[in-house]
């Protein structure tokens, strides 16, 4: 009897060890598993939406038909909580094996010893010879190879057509003045609003800055990481926005700030909005609309001979360098990357494709075919890619966003904002 | 208080254990056993962890590389660096300052007018509780945005009444508001506290007040509210602190971004934001470490003062 009880007592000890060190133990963590016939589970993350998932999914599906002891467990995120997670896996040293990565995070997680050299891959398991020489070195962090694009993009000007038609105002021919497109904004505004207005405040992104300080033959960052632009730069540049605030040519910030996440153009409130090209399919699911309804120009410019436009790689795929199966993920990544049936399911869901081979299966749409062509069109103005930005930038850049945001809603001043920018902005960089 | 009641029950303890008897021991045995899986949770999950984040915000930490130690160098930042901050910490005060008195005198309100009622009291009580259950979840945040949004349910009533304001979730100085809104309508659980105590209150101090000519008003402020004053304090301590902890909410209604102007920014989401998003762990902590280092003074303070206005029945002074 009295030995039953201690038997139940320790009993009972053991189990609640046991159940902590199960909470805490990896249980649920298939990339341990080698299965039972050597099969390989490899996790993959990618930030996007349904649409998305459901082309990964057959993507993979094609994959394990040509590797069928390799299992692919995809997750799928929003931009932002991607990489909240991302980093908390990346402390814990547990990042999934493959990911879809963006350009802003290379060096943060390259430089930090997160994500795996490709070299030993390059030319043998993951096939290069197709991809374009001026993308494939945009997965480099100071001369080593750490990503592979997966497409291109470039900077261009969206324009609601349906949403023009009813304003009246002849259609912005692309290219001109910032002056020029504020006035042409401030014209649609006055036929369209309250439903209405020009379009989002271009000032709000970081993009727009970018490329403005590039025709001036600036930059957001020095080589050696430092900023590039100066608080006169900055500056010059808000207080275009306080004359297009003024001119009436912006969606207010307020009904910005309701319409999230859908941007100003997606929510119909604006009818041109500066993006990267690949949005079309988005911005036309946003409205509703099929993707024709969308017409790309060229954005207006701060200096009309300047090579202020450039090819970004519109996402990269990486291995992260704690996985397990490091052979089976650069197969995966030469799949994602080169193979002719991803291109005909993705399309340019991901920017247009950097290989040739998966260019090779694109079923060129009306609208990738207005991208082709836009690109096309902008070719002079595409200058040489910024180098992978500093560590910190996704920081600086949601600092930006945040201050422009509050000076479109004049809840600060040009002067305060760029010294909150700097201030921040010196923080990061240490 | 709590550590002179583990003082006491050590005493206590300590002295009984001679006379113990066999069972006795045996189920105090049982007891900690069945105590192990808390104990090892709330060290290795709650206390641990804590601990450490106490250490961090001496640091810099970026997750990537071992925290370096900093001194007293976040803390500096926060006030003399960081305006983020400052107005993250106004409105959240501003929220938990006008947001807890109107949300408990709501609860008060409702939980007087149920304490009268005869019939369908059950039936009101649940309906009134409903909000309390469901207010802090994502659902409901995304409710309040569409209801709240230019056109939304709100802005077409009050422009019904001739009142044109658009929508509220953009306006810098109608998002703070909206947030007390919808904290207020989740009173059920301090409702339901009132009227738990409103039931105490012994009938015959109302007979002898109404004997004394006291009307409905005077028999309110001199027999219900101090003879509820213990609950009063209790409700306003346990609202405080969640006032202070509010984050689903708001992180939803702003999309993450704290915005309009910051107004939505409350302490838990720039923290939250700045771990998470900027990876500055050793600032996020040192900001964590404030809120609490804030909402224990202010509870100090009302444990303080609770001496002089709060009356418990039959005690003696």
């Amino acid at each position: 009897m009295r030995l039953r009880k201690k038997a139940a007592t320790l009993g009972c000890i053991g189990l609640g060890l046991l159940m902590a060190v199960s909470g805490c133990s990896p249980s649920n963590d298939p990339s341990d598993g080698l299965g039972p016939d050597g099969e390989v589970t490899l996790n993959f993350a990618f930030w996007g939406n349904d649409a998305r998932a459901q082309m990964y999914q057959q993507a993979f599906d094609a994959f394990t038909v040509e590797n069928p002891q390799i299992k692919v467990n995809a997750s799928l995120l929003s931009w932002a909580d991607y990489w909240d997670k991302r980093k908390i896996e990346a402390a814990g040293g547990n990042l999934p094996d493959v990911m879809q990565w963006d350009y802003q995070y290379m060096r943060e997680y390259a430089a930090n010893g997160k994500l795996l050299d490709l070299a030993p891959y390059l030319g043998s398991t993951i096939v290069t010879d197709g991809i374009s020489s001026s993308l494939l070195p945009t997965g480099e962090v100071d001369g080593t190879q750490f990503g592979i694009p997966i497409g291109g993009n470039t900077y261009a000007l969206f324009i609601n057509s349906a949403l023009l038609k009813d304003s009246g105002v002849d259609a912005y021919p692309g290219g001109g003045t910032w002056e020029q497109y504020t006035s042409w904004l401030a014209s649609v505004s006055s036929a369209l609003q309250p439903v209405a207005y020009g379009g989002a405040d271009w000032t709000r992104n970081l993009e727009n800055f970018q490329h403005w300080l590039r025709a001036q033959g600036k930059s957001l960052f020095t080589e050696d990481g430092k900023p590039g632009f100066t608080k006169e730069d900055l500056t010059a540049f808000w207080n275009l926005g306080v004359a297009l605030r003024e001119a009436g040519g912006a969606v207010p910030a307020d009904r910005a700030e309701e319409a999230l996440p859908k941007s100003p153009l997606g929510a119909g409130l604006g009818v041109a909005e500066t993006q990267w090209d690949n949005f079309s399919a988005s911005f036309a699911a946003d409205l509703g609309v099929d993707a024709t309804d969308l017409s790309i120009v060229a954005p207006p410019t701060a200096a009309a001979s300047a090579r202020d436009l450039y090819m970004k790689p519109s996402m990269l795929h990486v291995i992260a360098k704690n996985t397990k199966h490091p052979d089976q993920a650069a197969k995966l990544v030469d799949f994602l990357i080169n193979s002719p049936q991803v291109g005909e399911i993705f399309g340019t869901n991901r920017g247009l494709p950097a290989s040739q081979t998966q260019r090779d299966g694109l079923v060129v749409s009306a609208s990738i075919q207005a991208m082709i062509d836009y690109e096309a069109s902008v070719a002079f103005r595409i200058g040489e890619p910024p180098l992978a930005p500093v560590v910190g930038y996704g920081t600086i850049a949601t600092k930006y966003l945040s201050l422009s945001t509050d000076l479109g809603l004049g809840v600060v001043k040009v002067t305060d904002a760029v010294n909150q920018f700097f201030d921040e902005m010196n923080q990061v960089l240490g | 208080m709590t550590e002179r009641a583990v003082r006491l029950g050590r005493r206590v303890s300590r002295s009984a254990r001679p006379h113990m008897s066999a069972l006795r021991k045996r189920e105090t045995k049982a007891g900690y056993a069945f105590l192990v899986p808390w104990l090892i949770g709330f060290f290795g999950l709650t206390l641990g962890p804590m601990l450490m984040s106490l250490y961090l915000a001496f640091t810099r930490y970026d997750l990537f590389s071992p925290p370096q130690w900093v001194g007293f160098a976040n803390f500096v930042r926060l006030f003399t660096a960081d305006k983020v901050f400052l107005r993250s910490a106004s409105v959240t005060l501003q929220y938990v300052a006008f947001g807890t008195p109107i949300k408990l005198m709501a609860a008060l309100a409702v939980a007087l007018m149920l304490n009268r009622i005869r019939r369908g009291s059950g039936f009101f009580r649940s309906a009134f509780y409903a909000p309390s259950l469901i207010g802090a979840s994502v659902s409901i945040a995304i409710v309040w945005r569409a209801m709240f949004s230019t056109n939304g349910p709100v802005d077409t009533a009050l422009s019904f009444f001739g009142i044109n304001i658009g929508g509220w979730v953009g306006k810098v100085n109608l998002a703070v508001p909206m947030m007390i809104l919808l904290g207020v309508w989740q009173f059920g659980a301090p409702m339901v506290i009132f009227l738990a105590g409103l039931k105490q209150i012994p009938q015959e101090l109302y007979e002898a007040a109404e004997m004394d000519g006291a009307g409905v008003v005077a028999q309110f402020r001199h027999v219900t509210v101090p003879m509820l004053s213990g609950v009063i304090f209790f409700n306003l301590l346990l609202e405080i602190v969640h006032a202070f902890q509010v984050f689903g909410s708001v992180f939803i209604i702003s999309n993450g971004t704290g915005s309009p102007g910051g107004r939505l920014n409350f302490i838990t989401l720039y923290l939250y934001k700045r771990g998470f998003a900027d990876g500055q762990m050793g600032y996020a902590s040192a900001i964590a470490w404030l809120v609490v280092v804030v909402v224990a003074v202010i509870a100090a303070v009302l444990f303080k003062s609770s001496g002089r206005w709060v009356h418990y029945y039959g005690e003696d002074r």
